[in-house]
């Protein structure tokens, strides 16, 4: 018997001048349990994931107010940086398990969420730079675009790599956001549009961007979830690794290697190989993190990520279909973010990994409209700082 | 294993020795708002490879696979105005040194102590301004050169980086200087040692430092100072003159205050130059002076020739003469300090010194006034060309005012150490090696200067 997803909700990701964190975390967890059908007294206990709650909005100790919002009795919060809400569904699904050999019936309630555009964008950086090691990174200027553009600077000195391979994924991405109406950014962009530098080799069209937003999930086990009698995804495993927080300590720069380890475990767990995934969120906070990390999921070689992405070519072309468009591997189709990713889409960075996990669960149940895909088999990659922490999620339709 | 260096402990030297090449970098638009306002955007971050590979803040802009190697700089400021001090990576180019120099004459040491120089270093940030571009905005007419700080340069690390200098020169571990004087009138703090920052660098606990001041005559009297020291205790001592100096917008001395830093390592195990001997005149001469919180000194203008500069570096210097019985002849050349063009000329010409004997010395056209560095690094200059048991006189003089009067021998020691240079005090002053300079204008002056 295997963990299920009965319940997947999210908020509209972006500038959301009028609603506050509890608003948004409230909103996702409605939609959630309405659509599992259930009311949110019946959860037993909840993960939250959430970055950085205390700098952003100066609260701290933020279980006991969920508990306050939700009325749920065991709350317990997680953080990884930006994998902070994966770290929570990690938790949810080791409780399952256990309660699945107890052979009792939980319900768990899963939630991510960041309020992010209350300060100013400088304040932001130095907050999310302090994901990275902060003595060293952060002390002699690191932002987060300036460590992801010294991956992408190497990458593009190692390998046959340019400029416009990095654009193509966020144009590919913008492309797919403009038919998920939770997205920040539906607005197609062209390559004549990456003119403002924020970090070289990346544009500012390269990066995601400051958003609010929450998502949620619900989980139970596969067994109540047919007693239940509601639609459900399996959850077949989530996995994390870790690797050094500084990019210097690493031993090959160019392999985000906690995302490799995270992506083997989950394969080895659910018995599958990286070409039976049809549909994947990837974590594209940079675009450059887009191609490592189709390359860390054994989706290409070292080196050769980008020659998945020049699949899309021409460039200027990719805006004029109607429909998410997939990358070609080996003569097999693979949809990559096809909400958006955290490019387009955006990233409250605490609520992201929840939130590529609602983009699975609506795929493989056929509820995302224009942008429904064929699939089967869905995955996340969820990362956090510069590869730091991820997390690798594998989800199948039942039927 | 990391060894992170913590806020509180504030300035971490972690690899400063070292050189490597660009492994990945980055040049960022969009700063952090850590260190807020003293973050000059963008600046470049890098992964440096060495022995391994390093996260580093670089100055110049360098491609992957380019040499690059490590100084000191100042990176930011915390909340509470805390200065923060760290390893900068610059692009690492070739500078002309020293040449060899043929035997000459023989000088008669006065003296039969050996306790003299043992090495020097000088650091002079890479910016220059023609001068006529400030003189243009305040309407005159006005030529010249001056130096001016880089993004990541102020007095402090000046003194940092003149002194990794002087201990390669000197080949002297860090640890061994057991006294540091610095002389400035630009300390970073108001109340807080450079010294102890200096000391900090060197990694050296049991060790005598405090800062003075005295205008622009304040790095002579550190050498005086690191002298005694030596006289008594025996050991190394560390003097040095650091500057950047100030000049309030419009003012005529900020058409001539420049940047830069001198050290010198004193000892009595190999000096490649043994002071015979000093002597100083002060008066109460109110000629220039800063006040308490003011940022710009102020100055009495006529006052700064007759009664104040020429007048106190003649009793220095006349009075050291007659002290070691020397004439003008056994002298093989004089330094003054250089407060403009003019001055050291003439008053070397007052005191019967020939051109051959004052202009090897003369730096001021190359980087203007730096106060207490000046004299310092002319002296600096000298002991570049001078050969074995040549005599060099350093006539320092300082607003307020005084005058030190410091008489040296040369000994065979400063032909075998010459080969430890890495770069001429020539290259340094933008004489020689021109194509390193930067030539910035008014705005970027202003702007690197923290004047806005």
């Amino acid at each position: 018997m295997g963990i299920a997803i009965i319940g997947a909700g999210i908020t509209k990701f972006g500038e959301l001048w009028d609603k506050n964190w509890e608003d948004l975390v409230i909103e996702s967890s409605k939609e959630a349990s309405e659509n599992a059908n259930i009311d949110l007294t019946e959860i037993d206990s909840c993960y939250v994931g959430n970055m950085n709650l205390s700098r952003f909005e100066g609260q701290d100790h933020v279980a006991p107010r969920i508990n306050e919002i939700l009325g749920i009795k065991k709350v317990v919060r997680s953080e990884a940086a930006c994998a902070s809400s994966s770290v929570a569904l990690k938790l949810a699904f080791n409780e399952l398990e256990l309660s699945s050999i107890k052979k009792e019936n939980k319900i768990i309630l899963v939630v991510g969420f960041e309020k992010m555009t209350d300060r100013i964008t400088q304040n932001v950086t130095e907050i999310l730079a302090s994901a990275s090691h902060y003595d060293t990174e952060v002390i002699n200027g690191a932002t987060f675009p300036g460590l992801y553009a010294l991956l992408a600077s190497r990458y593009l000195y190692e390998t046959d790599a340019n400029e416009n391979d990095l654009h193509a994924v966020a144009i590919k991405n913008h492309k797919n956001a403009v038919l998920n109406e939770k997205a920040m950014f539906r607005k197609e962009i062209n390559l004549e549009d990456f003119k403002i530098d924020v970090a070289t080799p990346l544009k500012l069209l390269d990066c995601s961007p400051i958003s609010d937003g929450s998502a949620s999930l619900i989980l139970t086990t596969e067994e109540y979830a047919k007693q239940l009698d509601v639609e459900y995804v399996k959850l077949e495993c989530v996995e994390i690794a870790t690797n050094t927080i500084s990019l210097a300590k690493r031993n090959d720069l160019l392999v985000l290697d906690s995302a490799k380890r995270a992506s083997e475990e989950a394969y080895k767990k659910a018995k599958i190989r990286p070409e039976d995934i049809d549909v994947i969120e990837l974590h594209d906070c940079f675009t450059i993190a887009e191609i490592l990390n189709l390359e860390a999921c054994g989706f290409a070689k070292r080196g050769e990520g980008y020659k998945i992405v020049r699949t899309l070519e021409p460039y200027d072309e990719i805006n004029k279909k109607d429909a998410p468009i997939p990358y070609i591997i080996n003569g097999k189709k693979l949809f990559v973010n096809t909400s958006g990713g955290l490019k387009a889409k955006g990233h409250p960075v605490g609520a992201t990994g929840a939130a590529q996990i609602v983009e699975i669960v609506n795929q493989l149940l056929g509820r995302c409209g224009k942008r429904n895909v064929n699939c089967k088999i869905g995955a996340a990659l969820n990362i956090g700082g510069t590869g730091g922490s991820a997390a690798f999620s594998v989800l199948r339709r039942p039927w | 294993m990391v060894k992170a260096p913590k806020i509180y402990r504030l300035n971490n030297f972690e690899n400063i020795f070292k050189e490597g090449e660009i492994y990945a970098k980055t040049k960022i638009y969009t700063s952090s708002n850590l260190f807020g306002l003293n973050r000059k955007v963008p600046y470049i971050n890098a992964l440096i490879k060495t022995d391994k590979l390093i996260f580093g803040l670089v100055d110049d802009d360098v491609n992957i696979g380019e040499k690059v190697r490590t100084r000191v700089g100042f990176i930011g400021k915390t909340e509470n105005g805390l200065r923060i001090y760290g390893t900068i990576w610059e692009k690492k180019r070739e500078f002309s040194k020293p040449k060899p120099i043929k035997e000459g004459e023989k000088r008669e040491i006065k003296v039969d102590t050996l306790t003299g120089i043992e090495g020097y270093g000088v650091y002079i940030p890479r910016y220059r301004i023609n001068v006529s571009d400030i003189g243009k905005i305040w309407g005159r007419n006005v030529q010249g050169i001056k130096s001016f700080p880089g993004k990541f340069d102020d007095q402090a690390s000046y003194a940092c980086n003149s002194t990794l200098n002087a201990l390669k020169h000197s080949k002297i571990k860090g640890e061994e200087i057991k006294f540091i004087e610095i002389g400035s009138e630009s300390k970073v703090y108001a109340v807080k040692p450079t010294a102890s920052i200096v000391a900090g660098l060197l990694k050296s606990e049991y060790c005598c430092v405090c800062d003075n001041e005295f205008a622009c005559k304040a790095g002579t009297h550190a050498i005086i100072n690191g002298f005694n020291f030596v006289s008594v205790n025996n050991g190394y001592a560390l003097a040095i003159g650091s500057d950047s100096a100030q000049g309030m917008p419009g003012d005529e001395l900020e058409l001539t205050a420049g940047d830069g830093a001198c050290s010198f390592i004193i000892g009595n195990k190999s000096p490649i130059a043994i002071i015979e001997g000093y002597t100083s005149y002060t008066t109460d001469t109110p000629d220039f002076w800063r006040n308490e919180c003011e940022k710009f000194p102020k100055h009495a203008s006529r006052f700064s020739g007759e009664p104040a500069y020429y007048k106190h570096i003649i009793n220095s210097a006349g009075k050291l003469m007659e002290k070691l019985d020397l004439k003008i002849e056994d002298i093989d050349y004089v330094v003054f300090h250089q407060p403009n063009s003019k001055f050291p000329r003439v008053v070397g010409k007052k005191l019967g010194f020939s051109e051959e004997q004052i202009e090897p010395g003369i730096v001021f056209d190359f980087i203007g006034n730096t106060y207490s560095a000046c004299s310092l690094i002319g002296l600096a200059k000298i002991l570049d060309i001078a050969r074995p048991w040549q005599r060099i006189l350093v006539v320092s003089y300082g607003s307020g005012a005084g005058s030190d009067a410091i008489s040296l021998i040369t000994t065979p020691h400063i032909e075998k150490k010459r080969t430890n240079i890495e770069r001429s005090v020539k290259s340094w002053l933008g004489e020689e090696d021109k194509e390193n300079l930067i030539f910035g204008d008014y705005g970027l002056y202003l702007k690197n200067k923290g004047i806005i």
